[in-house]
């Protein structure tokens, strides 16, 4: 109990220990819980833009026979050709009927294209919601003078990695009306692919395969370089306020030497002024870690209730932190202990 | 028993060496009141310092009960001062932010013993401080506060009380009271030595050591 009284009679040595620790622990635990935050957000928003597909985007004309034998190759259930064209007021879309089963898109009204439509190449489209409300929701939209009738409209959606249905209109793949640079362009599901066989096809740099879970993992291997950088970075502002408090207690300690003296003359061992001092310096930075710990708290209380971002807070990551942290704050302490245990009743008299 | 033989001391300064002790011999039996006196520097602490183990002559032994003294390590030396030895300072030293029984109770925390607060009422009874327990220090003038520092000298049941000018900064009524309770120490079987200036004080000691210039001289 006098530990604690002893601690609060030097105070005034403390106070400017205790915001120091609080500030650096309050950057560390901010650092992660928002990048953690950012992290999961993205991710959450790239998982929900579409499913497991991936894209193989072909550079340059090559027709299209090829892609039936890579499907039987790597038994690939679900695929569709797409190809998309620059258009004036829209972005046109011709597929066959594969790419309603690949994603999946919900309907307003009517239907997709069926296997009939794509075999007649009849004049039929579907439009998405804000393509249809561009078109004044009529029956019929004109494309490069080519009159298509509206079979299906789509309800609004989310956007996925690679279409936006919204403003999109989707005729049958037989069309080709492009006026300049067509994207030629095929998905599947499954993932299963031999980049040597595409290579074998069309050359190392002939095409590019993108797919979701490839750009998750590359958005996270960034986010989490960007918060191991960050974090690093508060970790120096830790590191300046442990030398701070380190530099702060042996100066405290200099001036101590009397009542260390007192001590010792009174029966205490080195260990024994050792130890009290360790736990004195252990409380100051438990202290700043508590305040450093509710003001983590009150920021991302007052960030989720302004609806900034999405605060995810993991509990065991952001414990094992703490407890790092308390071990920083601990071992830095032992040093200026020592120097405590070190000091002799003759250097404390003769400083009286 | 304490007995010092042939035992010096030299503080090395900037320009020059300092003998403080030169070739000191003495004896200083058990259940004893001994004052050790002489100017200002010529050696009085410092001879007590060697007694109380807080400084290790250059030359010389220092015996207690037959004990080298001399050659105890940091373990024995913190045993000597929990048990053996304890010393009272001219500007009392007690830890401000402690009261009264706690500063007192402070050599008991170090020898791993408990007295409750009715035993340091008995012993501040005896040192004339009885209702005192829970005052703090700047509460107390300066003859209370050496009174509590003999108080805290009584519960640690030491056998050698050490006392380097302990009426130093004190009135003559309340130096007299200091003296007075030191010599009762005695009839604890404590072994008191206490060093000063003031004539009148030493002639209360059942013994006088004199030191002039690091030797005794009578």
């Amino acid at each position: 109990m006098w530990l604690v009284r002893e601690l609060l009679f030097h105070r005034k040595q403390h106070y400017l220990n205790v915001v120091a620790n609080a500030m650096a622990v309050f950057l560390v635990l901010i650092v992660s819980v928002l990048s953690d935050s950012l992290t999961r957000g993205i991710n959450e928003e790239i998982g929900s833009l579409g499913l497991d597909v991936t894209m193989l985007q072909v550079y340059g004309e090559v027709n299209d026979y090829w892609f039936e034998d890579f499907c039987r190759e790597f038994d690939i259930k679900k695929a569709t050709l797409y190809y998309s064209f620059q258009h004036e007021e829209f972005s046109v879309v011709s597929c066959n009927e594969k790419l309603y089963e690949l994603f999946e898109p919900e309907l307003l009204k009517g239907r997709f294209l069926n296997e009939t439509d794509i075999s007649n190449n009849d004049n039929v489209a579907v439009v998405g919601f804000d393509a249809y409300e561009k078109n004044d929701r009529k029956d019929t939209v004109e494309i490069n003078g080519v009159e298509f009738r509206v079979i299906g409209v789509l309800n609004r959606s989310e956007n996925n990695l690679f279409v936006d249905y919204d403003s999109s209109i989707f005729i049958p793949i037989g069309y080709d009306l492009s006026t300049g640079v067509r994207n030629h362009s095929y998905y599947y599901a499954e993932g299963h692919y031999a980049e040597a066989y595409l290579e074998n096809i069309f050359g190392e740099n002939g095409y590019m395969l993108i797919n979701q879970s490839s750009l998750l993992k590359t958005t996270g291997q960034m986010s989490e370089l960007v918060r191991k950088v960050l974090l690093f970075i508060a970790s120096v502002s830790l590191a300046v306020s442990m030398t701070g408090m380190i530099n702060s207690m042996l100066a405290g300690i200099k001036e101590r030497s009397y009542e260390i003296g007192i001590k010792k003359v009174m029966g205490a061992s080195a260990f024994d002024v050792y130890c009290e001092f360790a736990l004195e310096s252990f409380a100051v930075f438990s202290l700043g870690l508590l305040i450093g710990v509710m003001l983590v708290i009150l920021t991302c209380w007052l960030i989720s209730s302004a609806g900034i971002i999405d605060i995810h807070v993991d509990y065991t990551e952001n414990a094992r932190l703490i407890f790092r942290l308390s071990l920083v704050g601990f071992v830095c302490g032992l040093y200026p202990a020592w120097r405590a245990g070190r000091i002799t009743i003759m250097d404390a008299i003769r400083k009286v | 028993m304490i007995k010092l033989v042939d035992v010096c001391r030299t503080y090395h300064l900037k320009n020059q060496d300092v003998k403080a002790l030169d070739g000191i011999s003495l004896e200083i039996p058990d259940c004893s009141f001994t004052a050790i006196t002489g100017h200002s520097g010529c050696g009085k602490t410092t001879l007590l310092n060697i007694i109380a183990g807080y400084d290790r002559p250059d030359s010389g032994l220092y015996l207690y009960d037959g004990r080298l003294v001399n050659d105890y390590d940091e373990q024995k030396m913190t045993d000597f001062y929990r048990h053996e030895v304890s010393m009272i300072f001219q500007e009392f030293h007690l830890l401000p932010y402690l009261n009264v029984y706690e500063n007192i109770r402070l050599p008991l925390h170090y020898q791993k013993r408990r007295r409750n607060d009715k035993e340091m009422d008995a012993v501040l009874e005896q040192v004339g401080l009885r209702g005192y327990g829970r005052f703090y220090p700047h509460q107390l003038s300066g003859g209370q506060k050496q009174r509590v520092a003999l108080a805290r000298t009584l519960v640690s049941e030491v056998r050698v009380v050490l006392a380097d000018e302990p009426t130093g900064a004190l009135d003559r009524e309340n130096a007299d009271n200091i003296v007075k309770l030191l010599k009762g120490m005695k009839e604890y079987g404590m072994t008191v030595v206490l060093v000063t200036h003031d004539e009148g004080i030493a002639m209360m000691a059942d013994r006088i050591i004199t030191l002039e210039n690091g030797h005794v001289v009578s």
